[in-house]
């Protein structure tokens, strides 16, 4: 039994250390690349322009309807995002990879003449572009259209 | 003469007093371990509902597409709740003698666990773990401190060596533990120490398997004199 067990450690042993080079790891080296076949690596800019369009785009209507005097400054104002906290504009140049069916975390920001505030948090599904926002930790995960349902609530309970 | 008498009396009184002292010392230590096991082994089999989305997997998000990756999170995260929870019965010749067939099929379920699923997965896992390659290196050295001296213990009971065999179960559970000192000492150093998330990540891969490395040995140094009292040939 002993010989078994020497013989079967050594062998999972050796697999395992040969696996940690079968795909990119913390020391960069590999010199295969087993495992993700399938996963389809998506560029930065195409991420970029997807959370742009399909998550700051609706988030940003939305703020846009209730504040409308919001860019009406001489300052810079604009809404932009980061994704696990890497922000969009240094999105091509960090080393995170992103995978077709990944599901991307980060905030949506508004730079208000250079000052940053989190407009609310998401989760964004790259294989079926769902998405869903939360404004704090206090709040649930939601929809947009639940964001804006919750919102436009808000604003009636105030006038009123 | 009745000085005498009393005197002895009084002094195996106190001893008698500072063994029930140790026994309740000894299960209260032990009921905080099976607790923390449990909770341990809790939190690792939450991650069967196979969602690839939450907790630790939430933010391994570039990983997860990589199913050897992801087989040997799971074959670790199984495997080392097996070990975690076969382990503690062993220590206890009450529940399962020490020379039981028991005690013998759930120390192989135990061996096995580690030696060749949760130890080389976990080695495995180290090379692609939150932190870069410092962090890599405390989990290659995490996961060497798992399985070696669980191997040690089966290579002494191979010999006959029950000193042996038993130190060096009480050093390999220390290390099975180490997932616990891991969960424990990781919030405290993001919340209360305050170190930068990477920081904390490369310190989490040493300081867990280090402080219960140290425990196993002072735990093993506390029970040479204990280990003469065992009694083994239950």
């Amino acid at each position: 039994m002993k010989k078994w067990i020497k013989k079967g450690m050594l062998v999972s042993l050796l697999f395992a250390v040969t696996l940690g080079f079968a795909s990119t790891n913390n020391f960069g080296w590999n010199f295969v690349t087993w495992g993700n076949e399938d996963a389809r690596e998506v560029p930065a800019e195409e991420i970029k322009k997807r959370i742009t369009e399909e998550v700051v785009g609706p988030v940003s209507q939305l703020l846009d309807k209730q504040q409308p005097n919001l860019h009406m400054t001489k300052c810079y104002v604009r809404y932009t995002f980061d994704v696990y906290g890497i922000e969009a504009d240094g999105l091509e140049k960090s080393d995170r990879k992103f995978y077709d069916y990944e599901r991307l975390n980060g905030s949506v920001i508004l730079d208000h003449c250079g000052s940053k505030d989190q407009v609310c948090k998401y989760k964004y599904n790259l294989g079926n572009s769902e998405f869903y926002v939360r404004e704090s930790v206090f709040t649930d995960w939601m929809t947009i259209e639940e964001f804006k349902k919750q919102i436009e609530a808000r604003e009636k309970t105030i006038s009123e | 003469m009745f000085l005498a008498v009393n005197f002895c009396e009084v002094r195996v009184y106190r001893i008698l007093q500072m063994r029930i002292r140790m026994r309740i010392v000894y299960y209260l230590l032990w009921f905080v371990v099976v607790f923390l096991a449990c909770c341990l082994a809790g939190i690792a089999l939450s991650y069967f509902d196979f969602d690839t989305t939450r907790h630790f997997l939430g933010a391994k998000q570039d990983m997860v597409h990589n199913r050897i990756w992801l087989s040997a999170f799971y074959v670790h995260l199984f495997f080392g709740a097996v070990a975690t929870l076969t382990g503690i019965p062993l220590f206890f010749p009450r529940i399962v003698a020490f020379r039981s067939r028991l005690h013998k099929q759930l120390g192989r379920i135990y061996v096995f666990s580690i030696l060749l699923l949760g130890g080389p997965t976990g080695l495995y896992l180290a090379f692609f773990a939150e932190g870069g390659s410092p962090a890599t290196i405390g989990f290659i050295l995490m996961s060497a401190a798992w399985i070696i001296p669980t191997y040690m213990a089966v290579a002494k009971i191979m010999k006959g060596d029950i000193q042996g065999h038993y130190n060096w179960m009480i050093r390999s559970y220390c290390m099975t533990m180490s997932g616990v000192t891991l969960r424990l000492l990781t919030p405290v150093g993001s919340r209360y120490i305050g170190f930068d998330e990477n920081t904390n990540f490369i310190l989490s891969a040493y300081v867990p398997w280090m402080f219960n490395l140290l425990l196993g040995e002072l735990i093993v140094a506390f029970n040479r004199r204990r280990f003469t009292q065992l009694n083994l040939s239950k």
